[in-house]
């Protein structure tokens, strides 16, 4: 938009309908992501039943958290890159994903016109030695790391201590595991996120497992609490 | 009141509302407008600070010790958002970029990267062009140019290069963020800069060491040794240093090195 009086150009810098953390955890033969599925305008919880995760193909699951309408685009463009590999015969992988939304994360900040989101890669990485988990982690500003465990938005402040304590020092840590975690961090984020939603995914990719995203059984938790704690003003 | 307002204003009374009512009423909306998108009290600078800050400060700190044919390079590896909460306790801050060239970084992360890549394909092309590696001094001044090219937009990665030079002696680029260069016998940036830089001047520069004090010769035991102390030191005493120190070892003649220690991680 051109600015009325001023004339010089705009980008839009603020957020519309977002959605909140993402958590993801390696486990020995896979990576599983854990996203709830509400789509909040400001503070309403504006759409319910809305999937953050984007299955690539059988090997790469894409989740965000922030704006819904820039992962949309962020989806077409990806859904381009993979038609391009899919050109020359191939499957578009993990790291190669990464690498390309890390560039394209930059080069939009760089433009000052931010795709509004936090991204996670999560996939199986093909090699000689049969494979290793994958997981990555991309900012708004175009900064990327992998990890062994990430979470995104306020779940990064609030929830990377309890995972962090539940995975470290243990080797194996299954699928199970993983997603016992997880349902532990989507009741931490409900407790204490007034954005999170009940409602969750957990995606899962791996070594045996095809990249699938499943509707998880709603948690309730214990609310006993507020039977004692009425402090309404 | 802004002289843009004021002559919009002067617009608007110009107009006789008695013959051009319409004239006028659309005048008066116009300045109406502006006074509420523009109101006075949001100036130019304000309006500039209130905008979209396209970079993120990942904390963390890095040091380099060139030494007699060697260099030694060190960062710890916490990434972290905001101060205080750690993102990251495995992040890799030192680049080697080839046999002997090594880039170190502390400040945005996405610059570094960026930087990295860029500087890796310049080094690639080279070779394919000139079929040698580049030179450490070479490779200095050309991440100084790339950095001043981006003088208006600068990155922000607080970028440290350091190898071995052609003659085999260590060597320490230290940098700011828009491309002033100096070869230094040691440098430290990011985070924990005003920590480790008088530690250095102690301990290797010797400059502010009492008359008389021993003046051990810097060899790579001892530079490997200080550095790991300066380290620790920060780590207690700066929150976004921490989690463990990677060494990057630079001798001539031989493969760069890597070395791990742990360091606190809270």
């Amino acid at each position: 938009m051109d600015g009325k009086y001023g004339g010089y150009h705009t980008n839009t810098l603020n957020p519309t309908c977002t959605g909140t953390s993402v958590i993801a955890v390696v486990y020995d033969e896979g990576v599983a992501v854990m996203s709830d599925t509400v789509v909040s305008y400001g503070k309403s919880a504006r759409y319910k039943n809305v999937t953050r995760q984007y299955k690539v193909n059988d090997r790469v699951i894409v989740a965000f958290s922030g704006d819904h309408a820039d992962f949309h685009t962020l989806q077409n463009i990806i859904e381009r890159q993979v038609s391009k590999w899919a050109v020359v015969g191939q499957k578009l992988n993990p790291s190669a994903l990464y690498a390309f939304l890390t560039s394209l994360m930059y080069q939009s900040r760089c433009k000052m016109n931010p795709f509004w989101n936090t991204l996670i890669i999560a996939g199986w990485e093909d090699n000689e030695d049969g494979g290793k988990p994958f997981l990555g982690h991309i900012t708004q500003k175009g900064v990327a790391f992998e990890a062994k465990h990430t979470a995104t938005g306020i779940a990064s402040h609030l929830l990377t201590q309890v995972i962090e304590d539940e995975t470290r020092d243990k080797t194996a840590l299954n699928r199970a595991k993983a997603e016992s975690i997880l349902r532990r961090a989507v009741e931490l984020a409900i407790y204490h996120d007034c954005l999170a939603d009940n409602e969750f995914e957990i995606g899962v990719v791996g070594k045996t497992e095809k990249a699938s995203v499943h509707t998880q059984k709603p948690i309730i938790g214990d609310w006993s609490i507020a039977e004692t704690n009425c402090q309404y003003e | 009141m802004s002289f843009y307002q004021f002559a919009l204003i002067q617009m608007a009374l110009k107009y006789d509302a008695k013959h051009d009512p319409l004239g006028a009423m659309r005048a008066f909306k116009t300045a109406f407008a502006d006074v509420e998108e523009n109101p006075d009290w949001r100036s130019r600078r304000l309006i500039e600070r209130q905008r979209w800050n396209p970079y993120s400060m990942e904390g963390g700190s890095t040091c380099a010790v060139a030494g007699d044919n060697f260099v030694v390079v060190a960062s710890d590896t916490r990434m972290t958002a905001g101060e205080i909460n750690v993102i990251n306790r495995e992040v890799d801050k030192i680049h080697p970029l080839s046999d002997n060239i090594v880039l170190t970084t502390a400040g945005f992360h996405g610059d570094a990267l960026q930087m990295r890549k860029l500087l890796e394909t310049h080094l690639h092309k080279y070779r394919f062009d000139y079929r040698s590696n580049m030179t450490v001094d070479l490779c200095a001044e050309l991440l100084a140019r790339n950095l001043y090219y981006r003088r208006f937009f600068p990155y922000y990665t607080g970028a440290i290069l350091a190898g071995i030079d052609e003659h085999g002696k260590g060597a320490v680029f230290s940098y700011d963020p828009i491309g002033c260069i100096e070869r230094l016998p040691y440098s430290a940036s990011g985070a924990a800069e005003p920590m480790l830089v008088p530690f250095l001047d102690c301990q290797v520069g010797h400059v502010t060491l009492s008359e008389g004090t021993e003046r051990p010769k810097l060899t790579l035991e001892r530079a490997t040794a200080l550095v790991r102390d300066a380290f620790r030191g920060c780590a207690e005493r700066e929150i976004t240093t921490g989690d463990s120190i990677h060494l990057v070892i630079a001798e001539a003649g031989k493969p760069i090195r890597h070395e791990r220690r742990k360091l606190r991680e809270d």
